[in-house]
């Protein structure tokens, strides 16, 4: 019998609808990385990384039935964990947790004095990213961050081309008029 | 010094993007991802379970409350048809209600 590590994808699918979670626990561990640089992209700290990885792998375990062969795992699986994520920054919207708060927009002068700086820089969209809409951060983030494509942006999100390009639109417009805050 | 705000928004997603927590993080999930995520694989399967078993469980009594009302309903029937005497229905008291006289 071939070991797990060398099976596709698709049987391990099979095998997992058959009943052999182990079989899913290798299809988990062969695109971790992938989702988790996606759900870090999302999240505000590390534990709610791991928490947004961990829903992400439980949802794909419990819809693994509507998967089909037609498109890749990879493809089907980060349309669900977009999904996912979305989901989190409406929940986040909610519940109020990206308000800005004024020493928000002390941090981001901080930070804005070293925009070639990394870290820095991410930590500045992250916190600028917060006056964004969920769809907004979604669409900017994909493809500013993520590097995808309009196409890719499109259909990752569900949403058509023309909608992504307004959402981007605003998004950048009003990232650039809290640039243009700070530096008054 | 850049003041253009599309100029300084692109710099900063480009810088951004060099720290891209994919690369960063190693090609393999952290120690215990796998097994974390099994026991929630399972506890959400017992979770279905419980609600499918709990389900079968409450069907007799659904089952029995179903054939009381029957029962209840046949009863109550029955003894109406008993009791009260056959009306006379025919045509004229048709004709009689359609010309209200």
């Amino acid at each position: 019998m071939p070991d797990v590590c060398e099976l596709s994808d698709e049987t391990l699918v099979r095998q997992t609808l058959a009943g052999n979670d182990p079989a899913f626990a290798e299809l988990a561990r062969r695109h971790h990385a992938k989702i988790a640089g996606m759900a870090t992209r999302f999240s505000t700290n590390p534990q709610q990384a791991d928490d947004l990885i961990q829903d992400i792998f439980i949802r794909a375990w419990r819809k693994l039935r509507q998967f089909r062969a037609e498109m890749p795992f990879e493809h089907w699986l980060s349309r669900l964990a977009i999904r996912q994520c979305y989901d989190l920054l409406r929940k986040r919207r909610r519940q109020r947790e990206d308000v800005m708060e004024p020493e928000h927009w002390e941090r981001m002068r901080e930070l804005a004095a070293h925009p070639n700086d990394s870290s820095a820089a991410r930590e500045w969209l992250h916190i600028a990213m917060r006056q964004l809409h969920p769809e907004e951060r979604m669409v900017i983030t994909l493809l500013e961050l993520e590097d995808k494509s309009v196409r890719e942006t499109s259909a990752l999100t569900g949403w058509s081309e023309g909608n992504v390009k307004v959402r981007a639109f605003r998004a950048r417009q009003k990232l650039k008029i809290i640039l243009q805050k700070l530096d008054q | 010094m850049n003041t253009d705000p599309d100029e300084k928004l692109d710099a900063l997603f480009r810088a951004a993007r060099q720290e891209n927590p994919q690369n960063a993080s190693s090609d393999f999930p952290p120690l215990g991802f796998q097994t974390r995520l099994l026991a929630g694989i399972r506890a959400e399967g017992q979770q279905n379970v419980s609600a499918g078993f709990f389900a079968w469980r409450l069907a007799p009594v659904f089952a029995a409350i179903a054939i009381a009302a029957g029962a209840w309903n046949f009863s109550q029937t029955f003894n109406s048809q008993a009791g009260e005497p056959a009306l006379p229905f025919d045509d004229s008291v048709i004709l009689e209600y359609l010309t209200g006289k």
